[in-house]
């Protein structure tokens, strides 16, 4: 049986809107670091269904590696939130006040 | 179903030498000198990153003339344009170094600043030769994930480490809407490389709706990482939380290896199809002028102000790309060295007062600093002229030049803006001018310490610097338009 | 056209099967009490304890072990592929799985001496 590639690309589409909404509403860092994963990997769904369409495998290629960057990203991430927890900072952002003019 | 060919391309040392030297030093540094005693990192620290930059540079000065080509099968393009940016790029690390000598709280972890320098810079430089959009984003990420460190290297104080959660989220934000752009870009024409991309559309083979969106959200990626203003929330918070050489040289290499990508990206991939994207950053430059000009007006703190004023160049140098003409490039490029140097050389000052007070610095702190240190005040009115567009300083031709670009392109609105911006400019530009020679005012204390006097060569250094360059633009603006021809040969 | 619906019946069926049975194992392999009482009550999963969670934290050295595991452990995801077409890609590849292992070793090194594989 055949998916058609708009059928991937909807749902990718779906998933990084769902991933955006999250950005622009959601308030607890760790939250707003799931988020952004769920928007890369729908970026990773596009490129492999596109792959896929196309015949071409370097769009399975690029998806791989923004695999590896998005893990390390997210680590990073991670690892900031744990040193502000680390000063006693609460983990919400509205309430990280310090830099707001 | 996809067939699997496996074909292994010709490596061009040549072509990646920056990139080898510097990646190899930032590996050589975090694992040697993690056994070195506390009080030789910071020595071995700086010689090692200055010296891997002064070395990166060889490679780019050595290519300068050569005609462009492509290395490892298109992916590459190593042309003047790009080698230009990555001189600008290894410039900003080599100030950036020399601006962190003495930087009390950066000594246990000297290491890891230099390393990660090293390694921002080269993902900067492999992005500023970057001719396919794989390549671009692992170098974006490279570049990235190395600045969020480096804001928050000051592990101790929250304002760094929220900045950087900040720019983090953020910045991630904008890369996976540049990335879903890529994707989308991918799907419509089946390439990744820019040439062929431009190819597929002008043999037609694209399929207009999707390269649409891709193409926007491309721009709207690149918009977040250069700052330019509804995407642009991320800088006030990380330029203040960083500390202040990581601020500089963020200031100055992230906005020169963003531009140098948009204004590549959306000449050599998406050329043809100008009309769809040319108002868009059109648009994202007035919005960027009134944002950070408009904002900038309400700062007390210098860091801040500083901020939201490179918001507002943003809209200087997105101009440029909304015009997209060689002349246009060739203003961009002149911009973006006088830019640099002006940028570095006034937050390497906040950082000598900064080492001064030991706190944040608001403009009050400036307050008859003239009568205390004559000729910093008096780079730091160098400095202040530039930026906002006066003679006989860098900034005044940089200016001049993007606005005569602007109107031989057609787009005399934003010379027009512009000019509006440049006029609002002067109202937050000035007053730190003002309070360097307010008399009222008790001599401010400074006492003197040893390490200021490296930060205070280069602040002389990039003084002279920017009004040289002014005076004499010449020379500049030569190897401004070798670059620029050497990206649109028309 | 229905026969291509067929394999999405087959793991909707599989998807359900597997949670149930183990929900319905708890029931009939629960040899000790017959009376459900306090904690037995509550939903929980992995075996911990949902109302535990507000007065235990996990230490931060939980934390620096799990982020420094899927930093590497992603890293395979680039071995992978280069595994299966070693072959093909002969000397070339193997020098840049070596580089990359070489990269992979210096940040290993870097972690390890810097004391962030201790429990603390």
């Amino acid at each position: 049986m055949h998916i058609g590639v708009e059928y991937f690309v909807s749902v990718s589409a779906i998933v990084f809107g769902i991933g955006m909404f999250g950005v622009f509403t959601r308030r607890s860092p760790l939250i707003l670091l799931l988020s952004v994963e769920l928007m890369l990997n729908s970026c990773n769904l596009t490129l492999i269904a596109f792959s896929r369409y196309w015949g071409d495998q370097s769009g399975q290629v690029f998806a791989l590696i923004v695999m590896g960057i998005a893990a390390s990203e997210v680590v990073v991430g991670l690892g900031l939130v744990v040193a502000v927890a680390r000063r006693k900072a609460d983990l919400d952002v509205d309430r990280l006040t310090a830099l707001r003019h | 179903m996809i067939t699997l060919t496996v074909t292994t391309v010709p490596v061009s040392w040549s072509a990646i030498a920056p990139e080898i030297v510097l990646l190899s030093c930032a590996c050589v540094l975090l694992t040697c000198a993690i056994f070195l005693p506390a009080r030789l990192a910071h020595p071995v620290g700086a010689a090692v990153a200055a010296g891997a930059f002064a070395a990166a540079m060889v490679a780019p000065i050595a290519q300068w003339h050569d005609a462009p080509r492509t290395a490892f099968d298109d992916t590459l393009r190593i042309d003047a344009f790009g080698n230009g940016a990555r001189l600008l790029i290894f410039a900003a690390g080599l100030l950036a170094v020399v601006v962190a000598w003495g930087m009390p709280h950066l000594f246990d972890r000297a290491v890891e600043y230099h390393a990660l320098l090293l390694a921002a810079a080269a993902g900067m430089s492999l992005l500023a030769v970057s001719n396919s959009l794989v390549i671009a984003f692992i170098a974006l990420e490279l570049f990235s994930i190395a600045l969020y460190v480096l804001v928050a290297i000051d592990v101790d104080a929250l304002p760094g480490l929220e900045g950087a959660l900040k720019y983090l989220i953020v910045g991630s934000v904008g890369a996976a809407f540049l990335l879903y752009g890529s994707a989308l870009v991918y799907g419509a024409t089946g390439q990744f490389e820019f040439d062929l991309i431009a190819q597929s559309i002008r043999h037609g083979d694209a399929h207009g709706g999707v390269l649409l969106l891709g193409v926007a959200m491309i721009i709207v990626g690149l918009g977040f990482k250069a700052n330019s203003a509804p995407f642009h929330m991320w800088t006030p918070d990380a330029y203040e939380g960083a500390p202040t050489p990581v601020t500089a040289f963020m200031s100055a290499a992230t906005k020169t290896v963003a531009l140098v990508l948009a204004f590549r990206v959306l000449v050599a991939a998406f050329g043809e199809d100008s009309a769809i994207w040319q108002d868009a950053v059109g648009a994202l430059a007035v919005a960027s002028f009134a944002v950070g000009n408009l904002a900038a007006l309400r700062q007390a703190n210098v860091k801040r102000m500083l901020a939201y004023s490179t918001i507002g160049h943003t809209g200087f140098l997105f101009t440029a790309v909304a015009v997209h003409t060689q002349a246009a490039a060739r203003a961009m490029f002149y911009y973006l060295a006088i830019y640099s140097l002006m940028n570095i050389g006034a937050f390497a000052l906040v950082a000598i007062r900064e080492r001064e007070l030991g706190r944040p610095v608001l403009i009050d702190d400036f307050r008859g600093y003239a009568y205390r240190r004559p000729l910093l005040a008096l780079s730091m009115v160098v400095f202040m002229l530039s930026l906002a567009g006066l003679p006989p300083m860098g900034g005044f031709i940089a200016k001049i030049t993007i606005w005569s670009s602007a109107v031989d392109g057609g787009q005399t609105y934003l010379a027009i803006v512009g000019v509006a911006a440049t006029l609002v400019g002067l109202g937050y530009y000035l007053k730190i001018p003002f309070a360097l020679v307010d008399r009222d005012v008790p001599i401010p204390e400074s006492p003197y310490r040893p390490a200021f006097a490296v930060t205070s060569a280069t602040v002389l250094a990039t003084a002279v610097a920017v009004m040289v360059l002014g005076i004499i633009p010449g020379p500049l603006l030569d190897l401004a338009q070798t670059a620029s021809a050497s990206l649109i040969g028309r | 056209m229905l026969g291509d619906w067929a394999a999405v019946l087959v793991f909707a069926v599989i998807a359900m099967a597997i949670p149930l049975s183990l929900l319905f194992a708890t029931f009939a392999l629960d040899t000790r009490s017959k009376r459900r009482a306090g904690d037995k009550r509550i939903p929980f999963e992995s075996g911990v304890s949902a109302n535990e969670f507000h007065a235990h934290r996990f230490t931060i050295s939980y934390y620096l072990t799990a982020m420094l595991f899927i930093v590497f452990d992603i890293e395979i995801v680039f071995l992978y592929p280069l595994a299966l077409r070693m072959h093909a890609l002969g000397m070339f590849g193997f020098a840049e799985m070596a580089v990359f292992i070489v990269l992979l070793a210096v940040a290993y090194v870097y972690v390890w001496r810097k004391g962030a594989l201790e429990w603390r």
